[in-house]
């Protein structure tokens, strides 16, 4: 069930740096969906600053390998578009890859009912300095909108803060549905939905995506044809 | 004196490579049916939202369509005389030979040749609608050959398919203007001889390339649709002015009689008999099909989106088999009767002149001078549409897929086929047509059982989990060492502060 989606996925997923002198750190997920090389991200990850961002590959997930990676090869990406108000921020490899995406990558969150089956992908313990692509399964739990408008999709799995930027994916169609954003805060006016702020004491076991009809815009705009 | 080489090459290609025919024929079929009920039958054509374009009664309307041609009216009543007077496989008596007769010519118009159309119409409709590939004969290639469809080989597989398309349509020309010129004989008592059916290629040629140039699309449909009309209304009335229950007798057990000799008789090769009279039939069919299949498989291809793989395959080995049964078997078994049970010599004068047969038939019926008036009619306007179309794909496959290639392009090819039906016909008549399509048809079949490897990969990478691929084009990335960082607090900003922040670069 879970399968299919993940192995679908697994290859898109990139682990987002910032070079820092002779060092990348790490900042969270992000994830291809063009064949010429774009990705996108959460843009609050990248906390308003566009510069010296890269991108490193991961050990090959179906393989055992090591928990952290010593040293990394890392590409740099520019930040094409971004979109702060609904949180989405679409990079592009400065170097030229010979890429081949899936079909039917971008799904509709319109058509998706409550009970949905649902994975993410990303690497949940990079800034724990380990640096594993891990796969959750959950089922979508609630479809919200915030103040400004912002269609969420809340889910049933506690998602750790390297997971943020990943894909949010339907088991049923194979399709990205969201961007992975973090954990819901259940407190009076939504917490870090609203206030920018992330209370640990109030984290919960589920989680929250924005919607990925955000991104498809950005894509639009950029003339990216994507099915 | 050309066409003495006719004849020797039709033997020649017939002997050494009949049995390569057969055999892939009978891949294609079980391919086909192999690929209906495998878990690939619920591919939809277009994707898993796609809607059918037309609906189930105008799909199966168009599948009918695509079932009819000049070359029913040429062979629907002359067939089944040639195999009842000298039946391939010894009988006992005229009965077997009826049933034979009938079973020969239900497997050389049956599911045989519309697999061959099924097969390269899926791999059209498969690769064009739900891979984004141009509606171009190489491109079916890609899963096998890669980037190289652009390069020589895709040149070559286009070239042989525009060869093909080119001699299977020319083959059918020559056939229309000689029974055109049978029926103008019959009716006016005009000459049959190669003269007047130059005339009549000119002439014909000349009102199809004016359609080409003129983009009269609208009016070849209707003609087109005015076309299937008239054939029916002749089917009608043979049924009903001839032998009806010999008719409706015969459809069921004519049927029954080719499906329980199907195996046999689809995987004859004369091994033991040490005979060759394959050469001409059987050979000779499964080259036209197959020479023909670019030019169907588009048609079909075009108007079989939404339909899922199951639903195609099942319609476009059902529909136009079944109505070509129903063409044969009251074209056929009303000649049968004539000759059975009509005092005899009917055979004869068909398998004198083949071209006529459609007249000698239609002459023992009442209202002779408007049936054969409407049958030439039918044929002409099968011609016209046929010559029209044909150029159509040939212009879609040479220049690259592109479904509205340029003016001139339309007419070279327009013309040529003209030609080339004209050229055939001068140097050596029906032996010629023959040995043309048998020649073309050897080298397109090796690209249709290719295909049948290519279309498999291409589905199983379709239906299987599709992942990603990056692949460095030279260089490897900069080494880092690699830290954590703290963690960012989230930011939905509440107003949307334009530009600065949405649009960097």
């Amino acid at each position: 069930m879970y399968n299919n989606p993940a192995q679908k996925f697994t290859g898109s997923c990139f682990l987002l740096v910032r070079k820092v002198e002779n060092s990348v750190v790490f900042l969270g997920t992000s994830f291809l969906v063009h064949e010429k090389g774009y990705l996108l991200t959460a843009a609050h990850i990248i906390a308003g600053d566009h510069s010296d961002l890269m991108v490193v590959r991961p050990h090959d997930p179906e393989e055992f390998s090591s928990l952290s990676l010593e040293e990394v090869g890392a590409v740099s990406v520019d930040v094409v578009k971004t979109d702060v108000y609904h949180n989405v921020a679409v990079l592009k490899l400065s170097r030229e890859f010979l890429i081949e995406t899936p079909d039917h990558l971008i799904g509709q969150v319109g058509n998706l009912t409550l009970g949905t089956g649902l994975v993410n992908l990303g690497f949940p313990y990079g800034h724990q300095d380990m640096h594993l692509l891990a796969v959750r399964s959950s089922i979508l739990s609630s479809k919200v909108k915030l103040g400004n408008g912002t269609k969420l999709l809340l889910f049933d799995s506690m998602v750790h803060d390297g997971m943020t930027g990943g894909p949010l994916v339907s088991v049923s169609d194979e399709r990205i549905v969201g961007i992975v954003i973090g954990r819901f805060s259940p407190i009076d006016d939504g917490g870090d939905f609203s206030r920018g702020t992330n209370y640990p004491e109030y984290d919960t076991s589920m989680s929250y995506a924005v919607s990925i009809e955000y991104a498809h815009t950005l894509l639009d705009e950029l003339d990216l044809n994507i099915s | 004196m050309v066409g003495g080489i006719f004849n020797p090459l039709l033997n020649s290609i017939s002997t050494n490579a009949g049995w390569f025919f057969t055999l892939s024929v009978n891949i294609i079929l079980l391919f086909v049916i192999y690929i209906m009920f495998s878990r690939y039958g619920e591919i939809r054509l277009g994707g898993d939202d796609a809607e059918p374009d037309f609906s189930t009664k105008s799909w199966f309307a168009m599948l009918f369509s695509a079932g009819m041609g000049i070359g029913l009216l040429f062979y629907g009543v002359a067939e089944p005389m040639f195999h009842f007077i000298n039946p391939p496989i010894p009988v006992a008596d005229q009965t077997e030979a009826a049933h034979q007769a009938m079973a020969f010519t239900f497997m050389h118009w049956g599911l045989h040749s519309w697999a061959v159309y099924a097969l390269i119409a899926l791999a059209l409709a498969f690769f064009s609608f739900n891979k984004g590939q141009p509606l171009s004969i190489r491109t079916i290639f890609y899963p096998l050959l890669g980037e190289r469809i652009h390069g020589a080989w895709g040149n070559l597989i286009d070239i042989l398919a525009t060869i093909a398309t080119l001699f299977g349509v020319a083959t059918s020309l020559g056939f229309g203007v000689q029974q055109i010129n049978a029926g103008f004989s019959h009716l006016f008592g005009l000459e049959q001889n190669i003269g007047v059916q130059i005339v009549l290629i000119v002439i014909i040629t000349a009102i199809a390339t004016i359609s080409v140039v003129r983009g009269l699309d609208a009016g070849i449909r209707k003609l087109s649709e005015l076309n299937i009309r008239l054939a029916m209304l002749l089917l009608l009335f043979v049924f009903i002015a001839g032998p009806t229950m010999f008719i409706l007798n015969g459809f069921t057990e004519n049927i029954g009689y080719y499906l329980q000799k199907l195996t046999v008789i689809s995987t004859w090769n004369e091994t033991f008999e040490n005979t060759s009279w394959q050469n001409s039939w059987t050979v000779f069919y499964w080259a036209w099909w197959i020479a023909w299949s670019p030019f169907v498989g588009m048609f079909i291809a075009r108007v079989s989106r939404g339909r899922t793989i199951r639903e195609f395959l099942m319609g476009v080995l059902c529909v136009p088999t079944l109505v070509t049964f129903l063409w044969m078997t009251v074209f056929g078994n009303t000649a049968l009767f004539f000759e059975m049970f009509g005092g005899g010599g009917f055979a004869q004068a068909v398998t004198e002149n083949i071209p006529l047969s459609l007249f000698l038939l239609l002459e023992r019926l009442p209202l002779n001078g408007i049936t054969s008036l409407l049958g030439v009619l039918v044929v002409i306007s099968f011609f016209v549409t046929s010559s029209d179309s044909g150029s159509m794909v040939i212009d879609i496959i040479t220049a690259g897929g592109n479904p509205d290639p340029p003016i001139p392009q339309r007419l070279f090819w327009a013309i040529l086929e003209g030609v080339v039906a004209a050229a055939l016909l001068v140097s050596g008549g029906l032996a010629a047509l023959q040995s043309a399509v048998v020649a073309t048809g050897l080298p397109f079949a090796i690209v249709l059982i290719v295909l049948c490897f290519s279309l498999k990969k291409g589905l199983n990478e379709y239906t299987g989990v599709q992942t990603f691929s990056v692949k460095a084009k030279k260089g490897k990335p900069k080494r880092f060492q690699i830290e954590s960082s703290d963690i960012p607090p989230v930011i939905f900003k509440k107003k949307r502060q334009k530009k600065e922040d949405d649009n960097v670069q």
